[in-house]
């Protein structure tokens, strides 16, 4: 069985640290990842919990699948409340941290309580140690890694922690490991600012057991062949990483720009992933664990800085939303909000928010203290402000809250693009129907990586679907979600999906743990997972009111381009969506949909 | 007539050029388009795109930003001056 069948329970307040025993029904029900730390949040956590209170906690859970040879198999999620949406909060993330954290014989993580002064947990195959970390407490997050290392002198030991802005409890900081690597989205950096908890150390060598280790070796071999025989998985993720979508989305006119107000960005060529390798930007490109697919990027600058990325989604985020078109200077802000501990799509759009209301006239030039002015355009404000929001500073204290509550508190939330307060990524809904859809109904707001809809209606995998057809969008949407809280739960990346299918997870999964899951038990599966997230925003207060898009995005058509004059049509969309999710009109799970899928 | 044909990604790269303009006194399909780009390019982009005769999984073809998939496929008609766009599989973010 791919699990280590153990959980670790941290009490921050006392120091007890123990270990509990993973149930296999658990396992089985959930898969694990973000599956079974929702189960284990749920069953443990009041809904209704100050997500920033000590009563709330926050779970590292590696996948069924994290740590063994299947391609991406080294993820792992963190799930707790999220400060900045009051839902539930699950963010995953890649490189080498998850497959050293299973690694160290636990599939599970659980911190509890509130330290009473900054510490770390140092975690390996034999000890679990709270240890001091007030010397780290103020350092960003790569200096905290360096000084980390140095200090437990394990080379292969690696590092999860959280920047000044996590410290600062900012509702946009994310849980940064192997220094560039996020847990970005939720906020999830601030909840583990709260609990005084600033980095978890992992080194092990326990291996991961597998239930059939011939039939999985053959498993893992053929879907590593799809992989890079697939053009998208295999060509295009690796030549030019997820930076390919800057010029897709603008020739289609779905490439937000100036906070949504236009969809075609006319420097495009200048910030897009092609300019990045033709300006020498790209040194090579680089995978996490287990990887063949390697989409990430090294990159350095020509004044020598090094460092990784900006995806797709942070390059969008400074450069169109914002109007920035000088590539250096939004790569520049992208390894800052690493450094720093923010979240990089949440910090974009809410410099861009802050743009939008500066050219409105709510914000006024007095309260930026001399800073550069925030004008849609101006590179300079970028890194300023960025800066600020991490350092808690001046007008950074309001941006540090995201956009909703910064056009909020100007009295203005509709220049806020967010979705259950949560900041939207770089697709434009109006020209990407069902990925609209999947905007308005996630489970932790404005978010891309649930519901990946972009693949059929832009990128035509498997299938390539109208992106302004609204027929059996909703079967779509219900599919992508279920489907992606399987792999999020295996502990594989959502990219492997442009190439496998249901049957590919379930295989693997079947393989390495020895379930025998079919495939529609797997799809139930999935389905259970997003139910339960749901039931959880549901009793911390959220509502079917909760599940839609910013006005702008309903009511102002595009006014230029290929989408010109559409809206989101939500309202066309999410009666069936409810329908066939078996919720009642007002989005609530049915008792016998809740039956159904072991809920109730 | 004057078609402003686009190359994106890997083919971007790969050739060293942003685009290209096809000068056409008729109607081709999108199809005929390829083909007279490649020529042009000196290079055959056709295998990059398309194989036993259907658009590739990932390959968009644009034609004024809207995808030719929803209309004729390969079939679809250049009748007018536009911009076509040319993606090889690409990814996602
Ligand atoms: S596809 Fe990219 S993000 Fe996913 S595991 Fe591979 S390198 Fe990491």
């Amino acid at each position: 069985m791919s699990y280590h069948g153990k959980i670790l329970r941290i009490n921050l307040e006392t120091k007890e640290i123990k270990t509990e025993e993973l149930s296999k029904d658990l396992a089985r029900m959930y898969i694990g990842g973000r599956g079974m730390g929702t189960k284990i949040f749920y069953d443990e956590v009041d809904a209704k919990v100050d997500a920033l209170s000590p009563e709330n906690k926050l779970i590292f859970a590696t996948g069924a699948l994290t740590a063994t040879t299947a391609p991406t198999g080294g993820r792992y999620m963190v799930v707790t409340k999220s400060p900045l949406t009051s839902s539930i909060a699950s963010s995953n993330s890649g490189g080498f941290f998850g497959h050293k954290l299973k690694s160290t014989g636990y599939d599970v993580l659980i911190f509890e309580k509130k330290a009473k002064k900054a510490c770390y947990l140092y975690l390996d195959e034999e000890k679990a140690e709270l240890r001091d970390a007030t010397h780290l407490w103020g350092k960003d997050g790569h200096e905290t890694t360096d000084i980390l290392m140095e200090e437990v002198g394990e080379k292969t030991a690696k590092v999860a922690c959280i920047g000044p802005a996590g410290e600062n409890l900012s509702l946009i900081s994310g849980i940064m490991n192997d220094k560039n690597r996020a847990a970005g989205r939720s906020g999830v950096g601030a909840v583990m600012g709260s609990k005084m908890l600033k980095a978890i150390v992992v080194s092990g060598r326990k291996k991961t057991l597998i239930d059939d280790k011939e039939a999985f070796k053959t498993a893992v071999k053929q879907r590593v062949k799809i992989l890079k025989e697939n053009g998208i998985t295999g060509q295009g993720l690796p030549a030019l990483g997820t930076k390919v979508l800057d010029n897709i989305l603008n020739s289609i006119g779905a490439y937000p720009t100036r906070n949504f107000q236009k969809s075609q960005f006319e420097f495009v060529d200048e910030v897009s992933g092609e300019a990045l390798v033709e300006k020498g930007y790209l040194v090579k490109n680089v995978a996490c664990y287990a990887c063949p697919i390697a989409c990430g990027r090294l990159i350095e600058l020509p004044q020598g800085k090094k460092g990784e990325g900006p995806e797709y989604e942070a390059g969008w985020s400074f450069g169109a939303l914002c109007e920035v078109h000088d590539l250096n200077t939004i790569t520049q802000a992208n390894f800052l909000c690493n450094e720093l501990g923010l979240d990089s799509i949440s910090a974009g759009v809410t410099i861009a928010t802050a743009m939008e209301l500066y050219d409105r006239g709510y914000i006024k030039k007095e309260e930026l203290e001399k800073g550069p002015e925030l004008k849609f355009g101006n590179a300079e404000a970028i890194l300023y402000y960025i800066k600020k929001m991490g350092q808690n500073q001046g007008i950074g204290k309001k941006l540090a809250l995201g956009s909703y509550r910064l056009a909020e508190s100007y009295g203005h939330p509709e220049y806020s693009m967010t979705v259950k307060k949560m900041e939207i990524p770089a697709y434009d809904p109006r020209g990407i129907q069902g990925h609209g859809l999947g905007y308005a109904t996630n489970n932790r707001g404005g978010c891309h990586v649930r519901c990946y809809m972009i693949s059929p209606e832009v990128l035509g995998a498997p299938e390539k679907l109208d992106p302004q057809e609204l027929k059996d969008k909703p079967e779509w949407v219900k599919t992508l979600q279920d489907l992606t809280a399987v792999i999020d739960s295996s502990g594989l990346c959502l990219f492997t999906s442009f190439a496998l299918g249901a049957p590919d997870y379930t295989e693997l999964l079947n393989k390495a743990t020895g379930f025998n899951y079919s495939v529609e038990e797997i799809m139930l599966t999935g389905e259970r997972i997003w139910n339960l997230e749901r039931q959880f925003n549901l009793k911390a207060g959220l509502t079917a009111a909760d599940d839609t898009l910013p006005k702008r995005l309903l009511e102002d058509p595009i006014p230029a381009g290929p989408n010109k004059g559409h809206v989101h049509r939500l309202g066309e969309l999410l009666p069936h969506y409810y329908e066939i999710r078996g919720w009642s009109k007002d989005g609530i799970p049915t008792n016998e949909k809740l039956k159904e899928l072991s809920l109730l | 007539m004057k078609i402003q044909v686009k190359l994106f990604a890997t083919l971007r790269l790969k050739l060293g050029v942003a685009g290209i303009e096809i000068e056409i006194d008729n109607p081709v399909t999108i199809m005929e388009l390829l083909k007279l780009s490649s020529k042009k390019l000196k290079f055959d982009i056709i295998p990059e795109l398309i194989e036993d005769g259907k658009i590739m999984v990932g390959t968009i073809l644009l034609i004024n930003g809207k995808n030719i998939f929803h209309a004729q496929k390969l079939e679809t008609m250049i009748t007018r001056e536009c911009e076509v766009s040319v993606f090889p599989p690409a990814g996602g973010g």
